[in-house]
């Protein structure tokens, strides 16, 4: 069933509908283009799928994310109709584990819920990537580039539509961040190392399949290094910006994303060393000294032996050897560790960690493309 | 005339209503829920203390698994066995 909204107001007149939309609190306050029934049909030609399909139920509302309800807000976000399974794929990643029904646990009510000023990022990688013509090079976390920008904002918009997110009313986010508007772009393949293994097939996929993978994102900071001439040097540089005690101030270990400009890609090729090496070092090099902590934040595992002052709180999910005198990763192991490379020419890499309670799925995109 | 589609998509949950304020505490379980979050217990201790003056004869504490997990079904059904719960949700 199609369910229609009317409003008193000029159809060709962009300025007042998009300001009428806004008010109805369907917009993110920049202009849309309306999701009329033909553009919305236009739309739908980017995908087989049947437009009642459910894809996901999406929080804190769960609201029900038809394929048509998804494509209405591509619409308002301006895409192309080959974009709309980009859109779709992230939809069903960032629910996948929501209410917990899913070991793959991206707890997309809690990412717009929580206090922490993250925001849904989602990363393609694969070769539809290039055909619809997603930015994965030079400046393609910034603005310029009609893929990113859309897709991007269609899948934030899908969250406020659908899944509620309002700031203020069920989105507590602090200052929030940038990344609410659109946070979408694609692994650089074309200046991935020769024995670089493009993320998608790490994560199981084949190198045929174009996937998305959702990442619950506070703001990535950058990683200027100019100097470092070796791997390890420049390894470490990104340990000391990962390694930093809000990371696992909640007691919870989470991910961590490095977003590896090509040249320092190129920098741990030449020395031989591979994605898995740079994972594995981080892991073991981005740790935070427990005493830095102790005083606010760690104690013993069970809360039987409280460090200092304001017990019981639970040092989750470390072991019980963990003292004051030793340093906890911010991972729970390498695989936690995700490394991308994308940006363009110049000395540096963004990081990140995630939201640590939420970790990031991985869809494939293909099943949802017209054919 | 502007005519489009909802993109909000359907909810299909029925609303439900806060239960009814009681009447006194004497004599009444309280359950306390412990979302997890940093400090809930702390606040919950208050509570206890707070509510034992006011007559409050018997507690039913739960600690939530996570504190991004929804309370699971058995700690749903112990919890309903109280007259009231407070729930402790923030730092």
């Amino acid at each position: 069933m199609i369910k229609y909204l009317n409003f008193d107001v000029n159809e060709h007149d962009i300025a007042a509908i998009s300001n009428t939309l806004y008010a109805e609190g369907m917009t993110d306050g920049l202009p849309v283009i309306p999701p009329t029934r033909e553009r919305v049909d236009w739309m739908l030609k980017g995908t087989n799928l049947d437009p009642e399909t459910v894809i996901a139920e999406v929080g804190p509302r769960r609201g029900q994310a038809t394929v048509r309800a998804i494509a209405a807000n591509a619409v308002l976000a301006g895409c192309e109709p080959e974009y709309l399974p980009f859109v779709i794929a992230a939809i069903k990643a960032c629910t996948t584990g929501d209410y917990w029904h899913s070991d793959r646990r991206f707890i997309l009510s809690g990412v717009v819920a929580t206090a922490n000023n993250c925001a849904v990022a989602t990363i393609a990688s694969g070769p539809l990537c290039e055909k619809v013509k997603i930015q994965a090079g030079q400046g393609c976390m910034g603005s310029g580039f009609k893929a990113n920008a859309s897709i991007g904002r269609a899948i934030q918009l899908v969250l406020r539509n659908v899944g509620g997110a309002a700031p203020g009313i069920t989105d507590f986010s602090q200052v929030g961040q940038s990344g609410k508007f659109s946070f979408f772009f694609a692994e650089n393949e074309a200046d991935l190392p020769e024995n670089w293994k493009p993320f998608r097939i790490q994560r199981g996929f084949d190198k045929d399949t174009t996937t998305v993978t959702t990442i619950a994102l506070e703001p990535p900071y950058h990683v200027l290094d100019q100097l470092s001439r070796t791997a390890q040097d420049l390894a470490l540089m990104f340990a000391i910006h990962l390694a930093r005690p809000a990371n696992i101030s909640q007691g919870h270990p989470g991910e961590a994303l490095l977003i590896v400009g090509p040249q320092h890609s190129e920098r741990f090729a030449r020395d031989g060393w591979s994605k898995e090496d740079l994972q594995e070092f981080i892991y073991h090099h981005a740790r935070v000294p427990v005493n830095l902590i102790a005083e606010e934040f760690v104690y013993l595992k069970g809360g039987v032996e409280i460090i200092k002052g304001r017990g019981p709180l639970v040092f989750r999910e470390w072991p019980k050897w963990i003292t004051l005198q030793d340093s906890v990763p911010i991972c729970k192991n390498p695989d936690h560790v995700l490394v991308i490379v994308a940006g363009g020419p110049g000395n540096g890499s963004m990081v990140s960690c995630p939201w640590s309670h939420s970790l990031s799925v991985t869809e494939a995109v293909d099943p949802y493309v017209a054919r | 005339m502007l005519e489009i589609i909802d993109p909000r998509g359907e909810v299909f949950l029925e609303s439900s209503k806060t239960a009814p304020r009681l009447k006194a505490l004497k004599d009444t379980t309280v359950a306390l829920i412990d979302s997890t979050k940093p400090h809930a217990d702390i606040v919950l201790d208050e509570i206890r203390k707070n509510l034992t003056e006011q007559g409050v004869k018997e507690f039913i504490t739960i600690k939530k698994s996570s504190l991004s997990a929804p309370l699971s079904k058995n700690l749903l059904e112990l919890a309903l066995k109280a007259n009231a719960a407070v729930l402790a949700t923030y730092d």
